[in-house]
């Protein structure tokens, strides 16, 4: 009977899990962290949950600290963000983001990768 | 006499597991996340729920006696920097040739204050007052008839802020914990039945101390390279963790030195929870006989839940605006 208890008190906190939003975490960017890539024309960061549009953002700068790009969440998919670029120089880049998931936990983070002629 | 060597160092053995069942804290530091640890508590305070933390091992006595302990600890936020935890633990005793004992250790109550947050350099401290209160538990199983309080301070660093040269230690995180464990009363008087002398237990000030050394496969593929390993290897985090007591006070005639474990193990994080499996290794002959492990589930309420019980009671659990980077 303790034993039944346990178990439903647990289904019920793992399936009320599956109902609610977590802290969102950079599952994923294009291109790929730590990366060497050609001129992109844009930066795309995949997260593990949907955003609050109004606050995040994402910045690209370069190695000199200068921004050359400033990204928000993409309308089509509130779990993408997206910063447009004309052709990048090359050179080490840095993307800087700070988002806010729609449960309201706030999270940031960066990464760089290089372009290459 | 076996048994009087067995009761002496079950306190000993559970000051070091005890100390293990504070694990805690949802913790996220600019670009860090420290998961909860199971041997030395986390920086943080957090709304969460370890349920259960396993743990089993042979005891520091001549003749070792085998000790299951099972834990749970539920954590409260009060505001978003103040929380609350309470604790409790069985624990299962069987001695050689002797019949075994169970019962629950004293509850354990901690008071814990997140004071310094400094995320561009994923720092964090923390100071609480931590209370095993007296007589809650059961002294067949080692829980003592007095109460402790052990006020100490938490640290936590991220080494992010690294430069790109040293990109591969980037995922490296440290936590540190020390304490001062002072108990309510000075001794336990008592009369031997056979010989009628007065025997005179002192209960010793500890210095308690730990701490962890971790590499978050989290933040190496989302800060440094993505590897594109399978994403069940980009949930883990390897960690090594340790926990030390040693006596510094009203010890005179104990016979009690420092005692502690080494504890090598990995944490699987999840988005709503997380597991994690340790090995339990005593650094000498007093803090246990042979190897022994843990284990621990640990749910993050503040996700689980984060509109009701996974709030704080008081404020905003986030502080809503638009991203303002810093140089």
């Amino acid at each position: 009977m303790h034993a039944t208890r346990f178990v439903t008190f647990l289904l019920m906190l793992v399936c009320g899990g599956t109902l609610a939003q977590a802290h969102a975490y950079l599952d994923h960017a294009s291109p790929l962290v730590g990366s060497v890539v050609s001129a992109p024309s844009e930066v795309r960061l995949w997260f593990t949950q949907a955003l609050e549009p109004r606050f995040s953002a994402a910045q690209l700068r370069s190695s000199s600290g200068a921004v050359v790009g400033s990204g928000a969440v993409d309308p089509a998919n509130p779990k993408e963000m997206v910063i447009r670029v004309r052709a990048l120089p090359p050179g080490k880049y840095k993307v800087k983001w700070k988002i806010l998931s729609v449960d309201t936990h706030r999270t940031e983070g960066d990464f760089g990768f290089e372009v290459r002629p | 006499m076996r048994k009087s060597l067995m009761l002496a160092a079950v306190p000993v053995a559970l000051g070091v597991i005890m100390s293990a069942s504070g694990a805690s804290a949802h913790c996220f530091v600019g670009g860090r996340f420290f998961p909860a640890t199971l041997g030395a508590d986390d920086p943080c305070v957090a709304d969460e729920l370890s349920l259960p933390t396993v743990s089993g091992f042979k005891t520091g006595d001549d003749s070792p006696t085998r000790q299951l302990d099972v834990s749970v600890e539920y954590s409260k936020r009060i505001t978003e920097s103040f929380g609350i935890s309470i604790g409790s633990t069985w624990t299962h005793l069987r001695p050689p040739g002797m019949p075994s004992a169970s019962g629950f250790q004293n509850v354990e109550t901690t008071f814990k204050y997140q004071f310094l947050t400094v995320p561009e350099h994923e720092f964090v401290m923390s100071a609480a007052l931590a209370v095993e209160w007296g007589n809650t538990g059961a002294a067949g199983v080692g829980a003592e008839s007095f109460t402790t309080y052990t006020p100490t301070i938490f640290m936590g660093k991220g080494f992010g802020d690294l430069p790109d040269t040293l990109s591969w230690l980037r995922p490296i995180g440290v936590t540190a914990q020390v304490g001062y464990a002072i108990p309510s009363s000075s001794a336990t008087i008592s009369i031997d039945p056979d010989s009628g002398d007065t025997i005179i237990d002192n209960h010793p000030r500890f210095l308690r101390y730990g701490g962890s050394l971790q590499y978050s496969m989290p933040f190496l593929k989302s800060a440094v390279v993505d590897l594109q390993l399978p994403d069940f290897f980009n949930h883990l985090i390897p960690i090594v963790e340790w926990n030390f007591q040693t006596p510094v006070g009203n010890n005179f005639n104990t016979g009690i030195g420092t005692t502690g474990t080494v504890n090598p193990g990995v944490i699987w994080v999840g988005n709503y929870f997380q597991v994690a499996l340790e090995a339990i290794v005593p650094v000498n002959r007093a803090s246990g006989s042979g190897v022994g492990a843990m284990a621990q589930l640990h749910f993050y309420l503040d996700d689980i839940f984060p509109t009701t019980i996974g709030k704080p009671i008081f404020g905003t659990a986030a502080n809503q605006g638009r991203p303002i980077f810093g140089n």
